[in-house]
């Protein structure tokens, strides 16, 4: 099998000639405990089984960022590619032929693929693509994937090529940048001419998109537009696939012979898939609309009127990004940070990205909302309950702006932060890429997040269903009620250190059980009210609500005031109740210290800011 | 004169660039001698601002920018 590294600078239209090639037979692999993945995908030529392998987008060989570091190592495996596909952006071919200039000193045989021909003609370039072969020495192919031009021919020349470049771009003794760019001037000039300039519509554009007023409000109003698509489509499978979990769950209990072993799957198990499985919607309907904006390149123009602003926070334009995804789920979110360049700056943004509010937190409010907020109208048309959820989002970005910036007191680092940063021309949508950047970021959630929710869940359902035999606390029965089961003795055992917020051992059970995910909140207070979660979705919400609105403390007094149900709230928006996120921070960070100051920090912020919050509506 | 004394859609030719720990990505972003670069619009409040250069938009803050020692263009040569 011939193994074939695919390289070029970002936004130059790789992914797509890489998704061309080799179809939907692509996988991500995982080095092992490392971050690095790559993507890999085979295809057939000239009787050849060809194995290519995508890399990041990188302007150098000499690695900036995580991602660039990802990129370049493929070259230092101990199975090195035999060829490179080198893709660059015609209509940016100087800076594009730089990372080029470097990678033909490796003397591998490469081929040059030119993309973006369409916008190079607009802004009057002439490539002559023969001259070009013939200085080089290799081959040069144009190709435009959207229309599937030039595919076939390159696959051909994949196959067929043995030739490295012997353009000489620099010696041994000479290979400065300057050195670099003059040998590639000299290259144009023979090969480049251009006929005249027109201007483009991303100048036009981006008057608007990056307009001193009106740059801002344009970015708040399609913010507002995805946020609201979010809801309101993520709506419907998410109703499917409750009601396929239930009929599942039926017939596995109606199946499965009655004991142990039927409720550790259903309880346990199926409950643990549902749990993951449910947000996949709403986290990749978010990344399709993120990966939408980073496509057509309106992302990177939030980054630069963004950066000013993040800047004074400890943070930085690309910080955008991450915290936005923040809004879906925090395990992708933080993976994404692998392209800001300075540690600090990454550091800030992994350690304040959990506190935006995920997709899970989202049933927790929606719950309590219910039980504790009226449903009125405010000034007749804006609901009361809306504008306390819109609250919590705030409060989540809020205390994550706040807490980046006493990290940038606290953390030193010599190495000046920097924002360089191409703006890339504006596209079409080109909907291959999104859709697998949309399926891998939803793949990441459920592979990372769901073996540990998987676990946790399996875990806690045996917690909650078995218990200390009285009289003899070492034996082990599950002839309990939740109560006297090993959870029921965790919530009474946190109760002293929770009353003080307002809680009770009930909602100490669930503040544990939602370790292995937030909203398994929901859920273990369903249990421990005995509602059957069966029911229909509309029944089983208005029963919960009406159990916990019904619920007495000791004293008489309902335990789900108005002062406990928003402690709970701002509980949830600030506690790092999240297995996964630590794991993967740990995996970010490659060490213990910055998950455990991150779970410290926000627990702690969690703590105070209840009781406060108990205090002041109690 | 620094990069960051131009006026918007003011060339000037690039002399040199100062040693920083940001030196060498400027560098393999096209920022070198000789190269032609003209400011083409700034952030709101000022910064970063994008430059035009090596056929495409380079965006940096002005910390980055007033490390590029730049010559202007006589104007007369472009208008």
């Amino acid at each position: 099998m011939k193994k074939v590294v695919i390289a070029g600078n970002p936004n130059c239209g790789k992914s797509s000639i890489f998704n061309a090639l080799t179809g939907l037979k692509q996988k991500i692999t995982n080095v092992p405990g490392t971050t690095i993945e790559n993507k890999i995908g085979h295809f057939k030529s000239r009787e050849q089984d060809i194995e290519l392998i995508d890399t990041p987008g990188t302007y150098s060989f000499s690695p900036k960022s995580e991602d660039e570091k990802e990129a370049v190592k493929v070259f230092f495996d101990k199975m090195s590619p035999e060829t490179v596909v080198y893709v660059a952006d015609s209509s940016n071919l100087r800076r594009n032929l730089y990372y080029f200039s470097q990678l033909a000193h490796l003397k591998l045989p490469m081929v040059l693929v030119l993309t973006m021909n369409d916008i190079a003609n607009f802004k009057g370039f002439e490539i002559d693509v023969e001259r070009l072969e013939r200085e080089l020495g290799i081959r040069v192919v144009r190709v435009n994937p959207r229309k599937g031009d030039g595919i076939s021919e390159l696959k051909e020349i994949i196959a067929e090529t043995k030739f490295a470049p012997h353009y000489v771009f620099a010696s041994e003794d000479d290979k400065t940048h300057e050195t670099h760019y003059a040998a590639i001037n000299r290259l144009l000039n023979k090969t480049l001419k251009i006929r005249s300039r027109k201007e483009l519509v991303t100048d036009k554009l981006d008057q608007w998109f990056t307009h001193p007023i009106l740059g801002y409000i344009v970015f708040l109003g399609i913010l507002l537009l995805i946020f609201q698509s979010v809801f309101s489509l993520a709506a419907y499978p998410m109703d499917w696939i409750e009601s396929g979990f239930a009929i599942a769950s039926e017939w596995l209990t109606s199946v499965l012979p009655p004991g142990w072993f039927a409720n550790l799957v259903v309880e346990g198990i199926v409950a643990g898939i549902a749990g993951v499985v449910i947000f996949v919607p709403q986290i990749a309907i978010l990344f399709f609309f993120m990966g939408l904006l980073e496509d057509t390149g309106y992302m990177a123009r939030v980054s630069f009127i963004m950066d000013k602003l993040l800047r004074g926070l400890g943070l930085s334009g690309k910080s955008v990004v991450p915290l936005l995804s923040g809004a879906a789920c925090a395990i992708p979110a933080i993976m994404s940070t692998r392209n800001i360049e300075n540690w600090k700056d990454r550091l800030i943004t992994i350690m304040v990205t959990p506190l935006m509010s995920c997709s899970a937190r989202l049933p927790v409010y929606t719950i309590l909302i219910a039980v504790a907020v009226p449903n009125t109208l405010l000034f007749g048309f804006i609901s009361l309950q809306a504008i306390v959820m819109l609250g919590m989002y705030v409060l989540g970005t809020v205390a994550a702006l706040v807490a980046a910036v006493v990290f940038k007191w606290i953390i030193r680092h010599d190495i000046p932060s920097y924002f360089i940063m191409e703006l890339p021309i504006y596209h079409a949508p080109r909907w291959s890429n999104i859709w697998m950047n949309c399926w891998q970021k939803s793949l990441s959630f459920v592979r990372e997040a769901g073996k540990i929710i998987l676990f946790v869940s399996v875990v806690l359902w045996f917690l909650a269903s078995y218990g200390p035999k009285p009289n003899d606390s070492f034996a082990v029965t599950s002839d309990v009620s939740i109560e006297s089961s090993y959870a029921g003795y965790f919530g009474k055992t946190i109760e002293p250190v929770i009353t003080p917020l307002g809680y009770d051992w009930k909602i100490g059970i669930a503040l544990i059980t939602s370790f292995a995910a937030r909203e398994v909140f929901v859920g273990t207070l369903a249990t421990i009210y005995s509602i059957d979660a069966g029911e229909d979705e509309m029944r089983f919400e208005s029963t919960l609500k009406e159990k916990m609105q019904q619920d007495k403390q000791d004293s008489g007094k309902p335990l789900f005031t108005l002062a406990t149900v928003l402690s709970l709230m701002v509980f949830y928006a600030f506690a790092l109740q999240c297995m996964s996120t630590l794991a993967v921070v740990y995996k970010e960070t490659r060490s213990w210290k910055w998950p455990s100051i991150q779970f410290i920090y926000m627990t702690a912020l969690a703590y105070v800011s209840s009781l406060v919050v108990f205090n002041l509506f109690g | 004169m620094k990069l960051t004394d131009l006026d918007i859609g003011q060339i000037a030719r690039i002399l040199s660039v100062d040693e920083s720990p940001f030196q060498a990505k400027l560098q393999e972003m096209g920022c070198v001698k000789d190269v032609l670069v003209r400011p083409i619009r700034k952030a709101p409040f000022g910064d970063p601002v994008v430059f035009e250069l090596q056929d495409y938009t380079l965006s940096m803050r002005k910390k980055e920018a007033e490390t590029i020692q730049v010559r202007p263009l006589d104007p007369l040569f472009y208008s």
